[in-house]
């Protein structure tokens, strides 16, 4: 089995952040396969993508994980658009900084935007919202943040990117919800 | 359009005819490397001795990637324009890659030093060959686990905690 998770949000929301310190947290358990793979610009900047191999053992099968960013830019959404073909479940990274609220609602605006014209039903998508930058003094409040950042009402996370904190809860979290819907169709077949 | 968690799998025969397509195409074109995967960058086959599965699995996501990328640019100009094969070189090495029938896609990687001419000629009849083949394969989806969602839960929590 093989999964592809996609990690998006807006411009240094901490996407690539977290998926290295996912990647990290991951090899010291041996659950990756191969490389850190990344393209980015001269500034160390998300380019096109960002991906790494996890292999998980569950119920006696590996279940392979492709896990994969988007580039943050706004213009560089052509480029998002052919990374997420295909996807099983997206970790919306959201900057809880103060002042980032309109940048973090348009990213998923445009998000909602391509997964529709993908054809998947926008609320079935299994989804997770990673808060990051929770160690800010300049955070706002989860409660403030829900009603813009979770149409979904979907899980959610606090995470410190930076630190490592709550990456791999969020990493769990989205696995559990691509698998759930899995498991749940099997159930009624 | 439903979640496509799922493992591919081909019948016998099914396997058999593919191998000999793209047999034919490996001898005929001397390509040092085959993929077949699905949009996802989900790889279905991969044939060449060079790479190992996991390299495999990371050149068929980029190649996917590069190629809907390449599908976006034409659509900038033209929103009714599609892409169906995407041919490009590197100083050392050709790459084709091209759509199928069933979201899947195939990409060859080709020493330089070949004909481009017939090295596009065979691939275009491999990918009429695979299409051909494509269209009449049943994809049947592999239900792998057999975990309740509550097993499942505390599974993911005593791998990844």
């Amino acid at each position: 089995m093989k999964l592809k998770i996609v990690f998006f949000g807006a411009s240094l929301a901490g996407k690539s952040t977290t998926v290295r310190q996912l990647y990290k947290i991951l090899k010291e358990r041996n659950l990756t396969k191969g490389d850190f793979v990344s393209m980015e610009t001269d500034e160390n900047r998300t380019l096109f993508v960002e991906l790494f191999l996890t292999q998980l053992p569950l119920d006696g099968e590996q279940v392979d994980v492709k896990v994969l960013t988007t580039p943050g830019q706004f213009r560089l959404h052509p480029l998002r658009k052919a990374i997420l073909q295909g996807v099983d479940g997206l970790v919306f990274t959201v900057d809880s900084q103060k002042g980032r609220e309109e940048v973090n609602f348009l990213v998923l605006r445009e998000m909602a935007y391509v997964l529709k014209e993908f054809g998947y039903d926008l609320y079935k998508i299994p989804v997770v919202v990673q808060y990051n930058k929770r160690d800010l003094e300049n955070a706002l409040p989860v409660e403030e943040l829900q009603p813009i950042c979770n149409p979904w009402d979907a899980p959610y996370t606090e995470t410190v990117a930076t630190k490592g904190i709550g990456v791999l809860e969020t990493f769990r979290l989205i696995l559990q919800q691509a698998l759930r819907s899995y498991v749940e169709e099997k159930s009624r077949k | 359009m439903e979640l496509d968690i799922i493992s591919y799998s081909l019948s016998e025969d099914a396997k058999a005819k593919l191998n000999t397509v793209i047999d034919n195409f490996q001898v005929k074109s001397e390509a040092k490397n085959i993929f077949i995967f699905d949009k996802a960058g989900r790889v279905l086959v991969y044939r060449g001795k060079n790479l190992s599965e996991t390299e495999a699995e990371f050149v068929a996501s980029i190649m996917s990637a590069v190629f809907f990328a390449s599908e976006e640019l034409g659509n900038i100009i033209d929103r009714e324009d599609t892409l169906n094969e995407l041919i490009y070189e590197t100083k050392k090495r050709i790459f084709l890659i091209a759509r199928l029938k069933g979201n899947f896609l195939v990409g060859v990687i080709s020493d330089k030093g070949k004909n481009l001419g017939s090295l596009r000629l065979f691939f275009k009849h491999f990918v009429q060959d695979l299409n051909q083949l494509f269209g009449s394969i049943q994809k049947v989806e592999k239900y792998e686990l057999s975990l309740s969602p509550k097993q499942l839960e505390e599974k993911l929590k005593e791998v990844l905690s």
